[in-house]
């Protein structure tokens, strides 16, 4: 069998990373973009050999495209089918990988190969471990490795004519406007997520100060913005909300659960302070201090403005 | 509505050496479940509960299905594709289904969308709330670039994600008469199929990358130093 891939790109991720993944596997590696002209850019910047773009007709869910795409893709017969963990590519990934009788491996982090074998490394238990297995026929997998960057000339864009659409799933109204990404967080080098652990609006001041003192944008989990309202919805970090990539995300009162850590999987460092020493958080950053946050976000705020005067 | 497919990850135990200890979790509702529920009962029409191995049978009809079926020997395996092929099994045995709703968890993104691929319908995922006016289905979900309300056309499957932690878990009124309600086991077997992957599990290992730097915070001062510097170390202060 070939060891030819597939990456269906339909949101947000890490592109690169995937390129990278399926570029061990030494085969051919074709991206099928379904979105934004920019979307098929942003895929092409990533180094695969070829993108084949469909645009998405107005008045439909990228998700109606997903028979064309998988149209393509079938007749292409590639031994591996990758797809990124956002809702719309991941619909359209299950339809190729269930018209491909692939069998289905999420949380993909690497791929490699032994002969004719494709070997898969995949993240378990919460972040704490790494399992690796075997797949001697079609893989379908989603990513979610890290990015990396793109190492390849860049392919031209091939756009799809008239790609079909399907009736059964139509747009009424794109309500996206006041919860759509905030570019002021997405370009900043440094970053605050507020967490549900964070146990009054007390806190919240505290946290604003050690903001204003570290020069970080603030953010936040989806509970605080949702159940508590302390930061505006704009704000959420994760994985259908804002994804930053920040050198530094300080997580405060975060328990680390996959949905909000996907929207900083790329931050350079990341460092957690949680009253819980089992948080899942703990396992998941860099640097980390057990303890409460009314003590340890004053001493922080207060260390850093010595550190700045001396 | 399926519910407790997966395994909460949290509940492995992972060993020095990187091997994983599955055998203290049970089968867990994901936190998505309950909203799946949740948006079952707002939806209004007769829920039958679906799920796998040695789920809490009584976890669904606490929550208003009438009856729940049991596929009691498949266990969720690396291979979501053949989870999914016992699921949309069930479905069909089931028979009638108009809407099928799944916690849409981070722990299985894969099986909403193999589920509904298999069923051939029309499948979302990220589903935030689901509205029904006669036969028209509208399903609100959001990815990055925002929240959209979309029509969908029945039968269809939804992957459902919850905003919160389930505010009103069932009491025990609702636990005790939920042990009466119906289930019906169902074996591979009597579904056609067969159990088996091609994919193989090789081992487990810990993170090669270097565990994370733990500080205690019992003396704030202390700990907000030792942090700082080494963030300087890093360079990102």
């Amino acid at each position: 069998m070939g060891m030819d891939t597939w990456l269906i790109i339909a949101g947000e991720g890490p592109i690169g990373g995937m390129v990278a993944a399926a570029r061990r596997l030494g085969g051919k590696v074709t991206v099928a973009a379904v979105g934004p002209r920019a979307l098929a850019d942003a895929a092409a910047a990533s180094g695969p050999d070829s993108v084949r773009w469909f645009p998405v007709p107005p008045g439909v869910p990228s998700e109606a495209l997903a028979d064309s795409v998988v149209s393509l893709i079938a007749g292409a017969s590639p031994r591996v089918v990758l797809g990124l963990d956002d809702p719309a590519s991941r619909v359209i990934w299950g339809k190729a990988a269930a018209a491909l009788q692939a069998a289905a491996i999420s949380a993909v982090i690497d791929l490699g190969r032994e002969g004719d074998v494709v070997v898969i490394t995949r993240s378990v238990a919460d972040g704490r471990a790494i399992e690796t297995l075997e797949a001697q026929g079609v893989l379908a997998g989603i990513f979610e490795g890290e990015d990396a960057e793109s190492q390849g000339p860049i392919p031209e864009v091939t756009p799809v004519p008239d790609p079909g659409a399907a009736v059964n799933l139509r747009l009424i109204d794109a309500a996206g406007g006041s919860e759509a990404q905030v570019p002021g967080l997405l370009r900043a080098s440094r970053v605050i997520g507020v967490g549900f652990g964070v146990s009054s609006r007390e806190g919240v001041k505290q946290i604003e100060e050690l903001a204003a003192e570290l020069g970080a944008e603030l953010g936040c989990s989806l509970p605080v913005a949702d159940q508590l309202h302390w930061l505006d919805p704009s704000l959420v970090i994760g994985v259908s909300h804002n994804r930053i990539t920040p050198d530094l995300y300080l997580a405060l009162g975060v328990s680390g659960q996959p949905q909000h850590m996907s929207g900083v999987r790329d931050a350079k460092v990341v460092v957690a302070v949680n009253r819980d020493p089992q948080a899942s958080i703990f396992s998941k950053c860099d640097y980390g201090i057990v303890g409460d946050l009314g003590e340890i976000v004053p001493a922080l705020t207060a260390a850093l403005k010595t550190w700045v005067r001396s | 509505m399926v519910f407790k497919v997966g395994k909460d990850p949290r509940d492995a135990r992972v060993g020095a050496d990187g091997s994983v200890d599955w055998r203290a979790a049970k089968l867990m509702a994901s936190d998505d479940d309950f909203r799946a529920a949740e948006v079952a009962r707002e939806v209004g029409s007769e829920v039958v509960g679906l799920t796998l191995g040695d789920g809490d049978t009584a976890w669904a009809a606490a929550r208003g299905a009438v009856s729940t079926v049991l596929v009691a020997d498949a266990q969720p395996t690396a291979d979501a594709a053949t989870t999914a092929a016992v699921l949309a099994a069930g479905v069909r045995q089931i028979g009638g289904a108009e809407l099928v709703l799944v916690g849409d968890s981070a722990w299985d993104p894969a099986i909403p969308a193999l589920l509904g691929a298999q069923l051939g319908w029309p499948t979302l995922a990220g589903v935030l709330s689901v509205k029904v006016d006669g036969t028209d289905l509208t399903v609100m979900r959001r990815t990055a670039a925002g929240a959209q309300a979309i029509a969908v056309d029945k039968p269809a499957v939804l992957g459902v994600v919850a905003r919160n932690p389930e505010e009103t878990p069932p009491g025990m009124k609702e636990v005790l008469m939920a042990r009466k309600k119906p289930v019906i086991k169902l074996t591979m077997q009597e579904l056609g199929l067969v159990p088996g992957s091609s994919v193989r599990v090789l081992g487990t290992a810990l993170p090669s990358t270097p565990p994370a730097q733990i500080f205690d915070g019992t003396d704030p001062a202390a700990a907000a130093e030792r942090l700082i510097t080494a963030l300087r170390s890093e360079g990102v202060l």
